[in-house]
This record gives C-alpha cells, structure tokens and sequence, in this order.
C-alpha cells in the first residue's frame, strides 16, 4: 500500500516537471522582450564605463548552415529599445576572420519565418578586414523574391570593430516611425521574426552561410505604475508580513508555555 | 546476580529520552527553521529590492537567472511551511490533539498570502505546496 503511495507522489511530481518544463518551453525560437534604455552611441564599441548597453537583454544562440556537421557561430545577441528605435548588438569571437565578413538582419513582416516572409535587410559589410584599408558600409536593403536591392532611402544605422578575434557589430533599426515602403513597419507591442545572417563576401543572398532566427518583441514603454499602488502594495506588505511575524511569535510563545506545563507535570 | 541485572535496567531507564522532549524538540528547532525562512520570504517576496530580483539585478538579466530567482522566491515560501507543518503538528501532539483541516488551511493561506507580489510565484507556490500537503499525507502512518 505504501510503496503505490510513493508510486502516486513519483507519478504526480513527474507530471509536475513536464508541466513546469511546458510552461518555461513554449518554442523553439528564442523570444526577446527588449527593455527600454539609454540609446548606445553606434560605434562598435561597448563603453562599458558609460554603462552603454547595460539594459539590454541578452541572449546566447548559434549561427547554423545547413550541413549537420558544423558547429556553428555561438554569438551573444544584445537587444534594447527606446521609443524611436531597436538597438542589436551581435558578438563573437572565430579564430581566424575573412577580410571580407558581413552580418545582416533579415526582418520579417510578422512573426512567420518563411522566408518570403523576410521583406527587409540591414547588412553591414566589412572589406579588408584586419589589414591596411579596412573599412565597413552599412547597407540597407529590401527583399523581393529571395533577391536583395538596395533601398532608395537608407534608415537605420551600423557599425562595428575588431579586438583581437572578437568582433563586436552595432545596429540601429527605427521603430514606430518608418514611412518607407521599403522597410518593414515595426509596431509597438507586436513580435517579429528577425533572422541573423552571416557570411563573408558581398553577394546576397548566396554569400550568407550561416543563419538563426529569433522572435524580438517591440514593447511598448513601461508606464511607471501609479505612486499610490505603489504605496498601497507596500502597506499590504508590510501587514502581510508583520502579521505572519505576530502569528510567529505568538506560537513560540505557545511552545514556550508547553514546555513550562511539561517541565510541572514532571515535577 | 539478579541485583546486578536490575542495576542495568535501572541505567538503561534513567538514560531515555522521555517522548514529550523529544517532540519539544523537534518543535522547537522546526519552529526555528520555519522563522528563518519566513525572514528569507521577507526579503525575497516582500521587498522590492529583493523582489526585483537579486539576482538578474547583480549578476545578469538573463531567462535562466530569472528562472532561479523564482526557483527562490517560490522555495522559500514552500520550505518556511514545510518546518511550520512539521513543528505545528509535533505541537499538536504535546497538546493531544490532532491537527485539523482548517489549521492545515490557515497554514497553507499564510504561505500563499506571502506571494501577494507576483502571478507567476503564486501559480507555481500553490503547486509546490499542494505537492508537500500530498506528501505530508502520504508518509502519516495510517
């Protein structure tokens, strides 16, 4: 009887896991709700004493082709936001870089992940890099059928820059504020499909070897919440837990009390 | 030679532990655990310092941080009434008396209540503590 007890808790806390795992694992996309914060100066350059990029969320994933034995680029992805724009910080270290490299940002017009849903492009290419001459050019761009072709206004901005093996990219992409046909319209409180890209020379889309592809939702700006909640969640705190602090020390001294009756009864 | 037999029985008899000190004891020092992490609740699920996260806010805003700091926020809470039961209950049984149903539940709402802050630590505290009210039933010899 007691061991089928013991089967029953095994079977109920198993359930519990797969549960709590469903709950945490909802798919396969890593999802990024960027916070807000001060906008970082797009220079390729992390001034960590300025505190640039401290609000943003970050998230670990692998650029990945198509062939199942490459390890892939493991890049650490940075996302903020302010009200005008995205920021996106992609980080990584390979050991020995291409002098041509680039780094682009497909965006979806939704969330879908087809790749015609893909209409837009900000890619930002290296030429010579590490040697004398280097230089970079942010290239925006629209996609028509799987075919790129530059935009004719350019919004957006990047930069990057080499330290040792890593390399640190820089993109800001406007939100809220496109009237360009040719950019994809990013909407407060809706969740897009951004798919990295990374390759070497500047032929696209046949030079991207490795991709990956998370879900970046625009939020909207936090409202603070109303002093007054503020104050009234406080209060309840407070006689929460100096209620359950009373409670406490009320039972002690029952305790207390027992020990004395036991200690008499003794005697 | 039955003197000295009696000699040993007498020993063995001043040596025990009487019963009721015993489940003193085990009240107390459960007692005391239970405080402890009704002050860890405190800071973690009644401050907002705490409450922000601990450790998102000095170590990294990251998902799997997040995670652990409600893995703390909801432990906590489940440890404090896992004690509080188990010294309730040895409390009970110096006084004679069995512990009820309602007690059980104004138990489990003291822990619950603590949750006031967060959804999330709410749905998750309730699992937990229904799964240790299973287990606190389960090993009851019947």
């Amino acid at each position: 009887m007691k061991k089928l007890k013991v089967k029953i808790f095994i079977c109920l806390l198993i359930i519990h896991l797969i549960f709590t795992t469903n709950f945490l694992i909802n798919n396969s996309y890593a999802v990024i709700e960027p916070d807000y914060g001060v906008a970082p100066e797009i220079d390729g350059d992390i001034d960590r004493s300025e505190k640039e990029w401290v609000n943003a969320t970050k998230e670990k994933i692998n650029l990945i082709s198509l062939s199942p034995t490459d390890p892939g680029i493991p890049i650490e992805l940075w996302v903020m936001q302010n009200n005008s724009d995205l920021y996106i910080s992609i980080q990584f270290e390979l050991e020995t870089h291409n002098s041509q490299e680039f780094i682009g940002i497909l965006i979806s017009e939704s969330e879908a992940t087809s790749n015609e849903s893909f209409i837009d492009a900000k890619i930002l290419q290296f030429y010579n890099l590490g040697e004398i001459g280097e230089k970079y050019e942010y290239i925006d761009c629209y996609l028509l059928n799987d075919e790129f072709f530059i935009d004719q206004e350019t919004n957006g901005e990047a930069a990057a820059k080499l330290d040792g093996n890593e390399i640190v990219y820089e993109f800001r992409i406007p939100v809220n504020n496109s009237d360009d046909d040719q950019d994809v319209f990013l909407d407060f409180g809706e969740k897009y499909a951004f798919k990295i890209v990374y390759g070497e020379n500047p032929d696209y889309p046949n030079g991207i070897k490795k991709n990956n592809i998370v879900l970046i939702e625009i939020e909207y700006q936090k409202k603070k919440k109303e002093n007054i909640w503020i104050l009234v969640h406080n209060i309840l705190c407070i006689i929460i837990f100096f209620g359950l602090g009373g409670l406490f020390a009320l039972y002690i001294y029952k305790i207390m009390v027992i020990k004395k009756k036991i200690r008499r009864v003794r005697e | 030679m039955p003197k000295f037999k009696k000699e040993i029985k007498k020993k063995s008899e001043s040596k025990r532990v009487p019963d009721e000190k015993l489940i003193l004891k085990s009240a107390k020092i459960s007692a005391i655990l239970a405080g402890v992490f009704l002050v860890l609740s405190l800071f973690f699920n009644g401050t907002e310092l705490f409450f922000e996260g601990i450790i998102i806010k000095y170590v990294k805003k990251e998902a799997h941080w997040e995670i652990l700091d409600n893995v703390i926020k909801v432990g906590v809470i489940v440890l404090e009434f896992f004690f509080m039961m188990i010294s309730f209950g040895n409390y009970k049984e110096l006084t004679g008396k069995p512990v009820k149903l309602k007690e059980i539940l104004f138990l489990f709402g003291l822990s619950l209540v603590q949750t006031i802050r967060s959804l999330i630590v709410f749905i998750f505290t309730l699992i937990a503590l229904i799964i240790v009210i299973f287990y606190l039933y389960l090993i009851q010899e019947s």
